[in-house]
């Protein structure tokens, strides 16, 4: 009971200082906003940092297939534009797979964004290493992995701690 | 006391509704404080947005060793400063400018609807150095003790009373005798 008396009456307390300030800016100062505009910015602040959180909460570990995924993207288009006599045929690898190249050939890869986290690092097994290895000294294009990994790992990094001071 | 542990962890623990709690109380609060800082309605509304993002990303690592009041004060008065920071470099001028375009920015304002008198003072503010307005601002108008002004601005409080009683003389003295504002080009 006491506990609920005090919590009234800190708010009583809390709405009063609120209206004395909200009077003392909009009387002595003149300055004034729109209506409704702390019912909405309520709205807009949640929406932000709720919403926003969410679609950032992606674990560690997608971050780094995505990373793989987009080096084994880059990869494999390049062969199949500079070499694509490289890339194995519809007839020579496991069904399972076909349908990633066939995709990975008729570059038809923004199409669906999970194909790039399972199927592509599937398709990318079936290339030779030592290709792979001939293929990075001659032809990698090293600015696409480096601005994916910028943008999946640097960038977050960058938003968090860069406070003035605390 | 009790209350405000709870309702710490509860934040700390980021839940919604405890998130909730604190925009109700403290959105109004810190709006003014930011609109007096970066002077449009517009500026402070996205200022404002920064600051509780900033807020809700930080509580994690919120130590306790200062009030939670000191401590959101703090994060949207530099969030003010890193915003002014910024228009500086957009405009290529300093900080020092922007303050003397204080009343274009005020008066071009549509949410400003100051009168005469309004003018007046705003127009004595406008002629303070940034820092002792600033420090006069926060005490009077946002109603912070001194011990929280020397926790957010890391100035002793001695500086500060010097500071703020100096400047409540020089307003108490200027106010009759400014000239009213006219716009000018920025």
């Amino acid at each position: 009971m006491e506990y609920y008396k005090r919590r009234n009456e800190l708010m009583k307390d809390i709405d009063s200082l609120e209206n004395k300030i909200d009077k003392m800016h909009t009387d002595e100062l003149g300055l004034g906003m729109p209506e409704d505009y702390f019912a909405k910015s309520k709205k807009d602040i949640l929406d932000q940092v709720f919403l926003e959180n969410i679609s950032k909460e992606i674990p560690l570990y997608r971050n780094k297939v995505m990373w793989f995924a987009a080096a084994g993207i880059a990869l494999i288009v390049a062969f199949s534009v500079f070499k694509p006599d490289t890339l194995p045929t519809i007839n020579d690898i496991p069904s399972v797979i076909a349908d990633t190249v066939g995709q990975i050939r008729n570059l038809d890869l923004a199409n669906d964004e999970f194909f790039v986290e399972d199927d592509i690092l599937v398709a990318s097994l079936f290339i030779d290493d030592s290709e792979i290895d001939n293929y990075f000294d001659t032809y990698i294009i090293e600015e696409v992995v480096i601005d994916e990994y910028i943008d999946h790992f640097l960038l977050d990094d960058l938003t968090g701690e860069t406070m003035i001071f605390y | 006391m009790t209350d405000e542990s709870d309702f710490i962890k509860s934040l700390l623990n980021q839940k919604e509704k405890a998130f909730k709690k604190l925009l109700d109380l403290y959105q109004k609060r810190l709006y003014w404080h930011i609109r007096k800082m970066v002077i449009t309605h517009e500026n402070a509304n996205d200022v404002l947005q920064n600051t509780f993002l900033r807020i809700y990303k930080s509580l994690p690592g919120f130590k306790q060793n200062s009030s939670l009041n000191t401590w959101m004060f703090r994060i949207a008065y530099n969030e003010s400063l890193r915003f002014l920071e910024q228009e500086k470099k957009k405009r290529h001028s300093s900080i020092d400018d922007l303050s003397k375009t204080y009343m274009n920015h005020l008066v071009a304002d549509t949410f400003f609807e100051g009168d005469v008198a309004q003018l007046k003072l705003q127009s004595v503010l406008a002629s303070l150095p940034d820092k002792d307005r600033q420090i006069f601002q926060m005490k009077y108008y946002d109603n912070l003790k001194f011990h929280e002004l020397a926790d957010i601005l890391h100035i002793n409080q001695s500086t500060l009373k010097t500071s703020y009683y100096r400047t409540v003389k020089l307003i108490e003295k200027n106010i009759e005798n400014v000239e009213l504002f006219k716009e000018t080009e920025v």
